[in-house]
């Protein structure tokens, strides 16, 4: 079911404000924690998913962000910003697709491959343009003048910053009452609300 | 001929059953070019023929992709006559601004042009060979003779009178725009190396699998090695025949 981080931050302060009604938490703070928990959730279920032998991140959780300018940075290299913080996922798999529109999305490559490969054949990737993360933005590798494009698109998993409070974003539900709850118990200790009583027939 | 990059992208799909390329396709691919480089080198060298030009130093500069030659000679009438090959041809001398300057003299150079002087002692009148060529070595070439210094990007060439020679060599493995190129019998030899490689120093995958992808490489290559020397009954018939000679009648 589509929802919206607002949405979400509205959920939780509905239910700490039926046993706080003074509380004076901020929806914006929510949404950022909310944000961090579903990271750690995806995260964990990646691996969980690696049993499995299929180690996928859902599809419903990446979402495509259109038309980042290419820009060109002081050492003549070309870069994108990236546009927000997302999960950090083994090998890069948090981007799914860097590229234009059209054809073939260009290759994930690792941070410090241009002087690694270094005049190796496979430096070249085959004719392919390849991409690595670097602090706030996305550096691309065998992109000159010639090949650069105006600009790309970007798929990530659930980059929160780049959506509005209002975008629909479509959460499985269970990860979204899990990311609930999560949230909902971190500031429960905060408010002083008590925990649920835990019938313990054993040490009783 | 396959495009390498779709053979990492299938490996991809069939060996890791990913979704998507990652982090690693740049490790692959130097794996997968390294792996290409051995079976061109075991199953399908890549022999070029090239004309090259000789120089003005009596060198010739080798191919940029040389690996071994196979044959050196010059074309005339449509076939290749090979040129003698001189081991103890040494490397070009060089002049004091370090430019590389062809031997002064034939001193010491033993090779059949000697015999092809047809006014000296060893031939009558009527041109007929005599003999008397004593202390003279064997071997030589009346073309001209050769000495690759490899290490040194050139073949020296010693009495030979041509502009150019034909070299027929061993080139690394071959790339149409750029890319690199595999042939169908050996892609999934290819696939096998690029697993084992990848497995083979990796402390996450235990000693059995490690043996189990080595195996699987050598049974690759072996397949692609029975395909690629296959040769059909004409072409049999052929080779058995080319040994018959024909002989006078005694």
């Amino acid at each position: 079911m589509a929802t919206s981080k607002v949405k979400i931050a509205e959920e939780i302060l509905r239910r700490l404000r039926k046993y706080s009604i003074d509380s004076d938490i901020d929806e914006r703070e929510l949404m950022i924690s909310t944000h961090e928990t579903l990271s750690t959730i995806i995260r964990n279920r990646y691996f969980e998913t690696k049993g499995m032998e299929c180690q996928e991140v859902s599809g419903v959780l990446y979402y495509t962000l259109l038309d980042r300018e290419v820009k060109k940075s002081d050492s003549d290299t070309y870069y994108i910003d990236i546009p927000s913080t997302t999960v950090e996922l083994p090998f890069g798999v948090e981007i799914k697709r860097v590229g234009t529109r059209k054809g073939m999305g260009f290759v994930p490559v690792q941070l410090g491959f241009n002087d690694l490969y270094a005049n190796l054949e496979s430096s070249t990737l085959e004719g392919q343009i390849g991409y690595y993360k670097q602090g706030n933005a996305i550096e691309f590798s065998n992109m000159t003048y010639s090949n650069k494009p105006d600009a790309v698109d970007i798929s990530m998993v659930l980059p929160f910053d780049a959506l509005d409070e209002d975008d629909a974003i479509n959460i499985p539900q269970d990860m979204l009452d899990q990311a609930i709850d999560i949230v909902f118990n971190k500031y429960a200790k905060t408010l002083g609300i008590p925990p649920d009583e835990i019938a313990n027939s054993i040490d009783n | 001929m396959r495009k390498l990059e779709e053979i990492i992208r299938e490996y991809y799909i069939e060996s890791l059953g990913a979704s998507q390329t990652d982090e690693r396709y740049p490790m692959f691919l130097q794996i997968a070019i390294s792996g290409l480089r051995d079976l061109s080198n075991d199953l399908q060298q890549v022999v070029t023929d090239v004309v090259l030009p000789v120089n003005d130093n009596y060198t010739v500069n080798l191919p940029s992709d040389y690996i071994d030659y196979l044959l050196i000679g010059q074309l005339r009438g449509g076939q290749i006559h090979s040129l003698g090959l001189n081991n103890n041809m040494g490397p070009l001398p060089k002049d004091s601004c370090g430019n590389t300057i062809p031997f002064s003299t034939t001193e010491g150079n033993e090779n059949s042009s000697y015999f092809l002087d047809f006014n000296s002692s060893h031939f009558s009148e009527d041109g007929q060979y005599v003999g008397r060529s004593f202390g003279l070595g064997g071997g030589g070439n009346s073309i001209g003779t050769y000495k690759v210094h490899k290490e040194l990007g050139y073949i020296a060439l010693n009495n030979f009178a041509g502009d150019e020679i034909i070299l027929r060599y061993v080139s690394n493995i071959s790339k149409v725009d750029g890319n690199f190129m595999v042939d169908e019998y050996m892609v999934e030899a290819l696939k096998a190396w690029i697993f084992w490689k990848y497995v083979h120093r990796k402390r996450s995958y235990g000693l059995g699998e490690k043996e189990t992808a080595r195996t699987e490489y050598s049974r690759e290559k072996r397949k692609a090695q029975i395909r690629v020397s296959r040769f059909n009954i004409p072409e049999f018939m052929n080779a058995y025949k080319s040994g018959f000679r024909s002989a006078p009648r005694m």
